[in-house]
């Protein structure tokens, strides 16, 4: 679905990407992680062809992102971090920007409102925060395009609408589309995505599915002592030793997004090399 | 043709964007109605156009001098005219593309399902085209009745106001455009002129993210300025000697003591259609200029 190869990308002075190629497949919901900074809303940018690479490809459905064909551009949908509402009622913004996408649901976006409790009535530009991204979110939802990258999603959601972010994300899981969600706050996205991503310094530092993390992966809570050659990365915390260890009960560990993210900014070569072998 | 302009898409777009823009569009029409109502109200005021009473027993002075009033108040009408036409159009073109002042309007904005040109198609016929229209329906709205005023002021004061006076309204201006342009080459002119104005504009709208206005202002200014200056080193490398009088582009001549001694006259056909070429050719490119610019657009 997205084909990056060797995509070099700068701001003026600042490199972004160097090299970097990865794949999103369809199927996919996608947690791409990194700490403030590294790219990730570029390399968005990048994927919806706003950004133009330095070097380097960037294929989307198979469409030359530089291109922006409305048919490619009516397949994405990209919420961001930094997002617009125009000052027009919910159902006049419907009217006007459904008809661009083909899969739009006016069913789903009336029950995603109301799920998310948002005002199905009000001028979107008087509507806090909160409310215009779970308005952003539904939208987007409703478009049913195939691909779907949300930058920093939960920013800004308080913690009763981020249990109903989860609640309404997790109802498409398992579809044919291709979600990229990007965060650092990695709990926010916990059970939601089932392949990580993490960025850092230009580069894909790690890209693994969750079920094959936990696989190879034990995540240990309050741990008071493991064999230390079967510790991956352990750090403490106020309730004792949190652990990673290689998982020999061949069922599939809980996978703990934050302390896998810890270890993969940590130790990037060790962890790739233990999913590699 | 659908992946570069699809008609129901630009209609949707054009849809989307009245209705996402219609309160500013409301508000700066409205503005534009009061601040030309000012401006034709302070004119009125300021100029005597309520003349003298007519007096038979007078000299012929009096008439003249009502005459020349009412003629006054035709070139205060065109003038006017002109003046918001390039002033507000200019303004109205510079806010094209506006969504790039804001990072999160331009991602939402450009990431809006249609092509480069029915963007760009969009945003002409709403800040260009909506304008011109809007425009002209302001401008004769106030200028209609302060123009009966003065004709009505001067029929009861001379009692014999001759039948001159037209109001400078939109199919005026097109019926000399379009019919009698090869007699009125001013209309090409002011046509030209106007397109070229809010191409460079646009362009300027399309290349500057914030006070696109003033840039492109200040951008003119040098540019003029470098103009003037080459201007002014060719006219003196190309001055004719003394005694050569031009006509350019269509003629030279020689006088000397006796009258006329040689005439040089280019062919004023060909000279007609480069510069009527060059009248069409200058805001067209300046037009795609600032479609070029938002193809290259990175946000």
């Amino acid at each position: 679905m997205i084909q990056i190869e060797n995509l070099s990308y700068s701001y003026k002075k600042k490199l972004v990407f160097e090299d970097l190629s990865v794949n999103f497949e369809p199927g996919n919901i996608y947690g791409l992680l990194g700490k403030n900074g590294t790219g990730k809303s570029t390399l968005f940018r990048n994927i919806c062809g706003l950004l133009k690479p330095k070097q380097g490809k960037i294929t989307v459905f198979g469409y030359s992102t530089m291109e922006r064909s409305p048919e490619m551009l009516s397949k994405l949908f990209l919420l961001p971090e930094e997002f617009f509402v125009p000052a027009v009622l919910v159902k006049e913004f419907t009217r006007t920007l459904s008809p661009f996408y083909p899969r739009f649901s006016h069913e789903d976006f009336t029950k995603l409102l109301t799920e998310m409790e948002v005002p199905h009535d009000q001028r979107m530009d008087r509507m806090s925060m909160g409310q215009k991204k779970k308005l952003l979110i539904a939208f987007s939802l409703s478009t049913n395009t195939e691909l779907l990258l949300m930058d920093e999603p939960t920013n800004g959601l308080d913690i009763v609408s981020k249990t109903q972010f989860k609640k309404v994300m997790s109802c498409i899981a398992g579809s044919d589309k291709c979600i990229v969600i990007s965060t650092h706050q990695v709990k926010d996205i916990e059970d939601l995505v089932n392949r990580i991503c993490v960025i850092d310094k230009g580069k894909i530092l790690f890209n693994e599915s969750i079920n094959t993390i936990g696989q190879k992966i034990s995540f240990l809570q309050n741990a008071l002592a493991s064999p230390s050659a079967e510790i991956i990365f352990s750090e403490e915390t106020l309730h004792g030793v949190s652990e990673m260890i290689l998982n020999r009960s061949g069922s599939v560990s809980k996978v703990d997004m934050e302390m896998l993210y810890k270890a993969v900014m940590v130790k990037p070569e060790e962890m790739n090399k233990l999913f590699k072998a | 043709m659908s992946k570069t302009l699809k008609f129901s898409r630009l209609s949707l777009l054009l849809s989307n964007h009245v209705v996402e823009n219609r309160q500013k569009y409301l508000l700066y029409t409205v503005g534009m109605f009061f601040l030309g109502l000012i401006v034709f109200l302070l004119i009125y005021s300021m100029e005597n156009f309520h003349g003298r009473y007519y007096n038979p027993d007078t000299t012929s002075h009096d008439y003249v001098y009502m005459y020349s009033k009412f003629t006054e108040w035709e070139t205060i009408q065109m003038v006017l005219y002109l003046i918001g036409l390039f002033l507000f159009g200019g303004i109205f073109a510079s806010i094209s593309f506006v969504n790039f002042s804001n990072t999160a309007e331009s991602i939402f904005y450009m990431n809006k399902p249609a092509s480069y040109l029915e963007k760009w198609l969009a945003e002409f016929l709403v800040r260009i085209f909506l304008f011109f229209i809007i425009y002209n329906i302001i401008f004769s709205i106030l200028n209609i009745p302060f123009t009966f005023l003065v004709r009505a002021q001067e029929w009861h004061n001379i009692r014999e106001a001759p039948l001159a006076g037209e109001y400078y309204y939109v199919s005026r201006i097109l019926y000399a455009y379009l019919f009698t342009a090869g007699e009125h080459e001013i209309y090409w002119g002011i046509c030209s002129g106007y397109f070229s104005v809010v191409g460079f504009f646009m362009y300027g709208a399309a290349w500057f993210n914030r006070f696109s206005f003033f840039k492109t202002l200040i951008l003119a200014f040098v540019i003029g300025a470098i103009f003037a200056f080459y201007a002014l080193v060719l006219d003196n490398i190309l001055r004719l000697p003394d005694g050569w009088n031009y006509n350019f582009p269509f003629s030279a001549s020689l006088y000397n003591d006796d009258g006329l001694k040689y005439e040089a006259t280019f062919s004023t056909t060909s000279l007609l259609i480069l510069l009527y070429s060059l009248l069409i050719f200058v805001p067209v490119v300046l037009m795609y200029c600032s479609y070029l610019k938002l193809k290259e657009k990175e946000i």
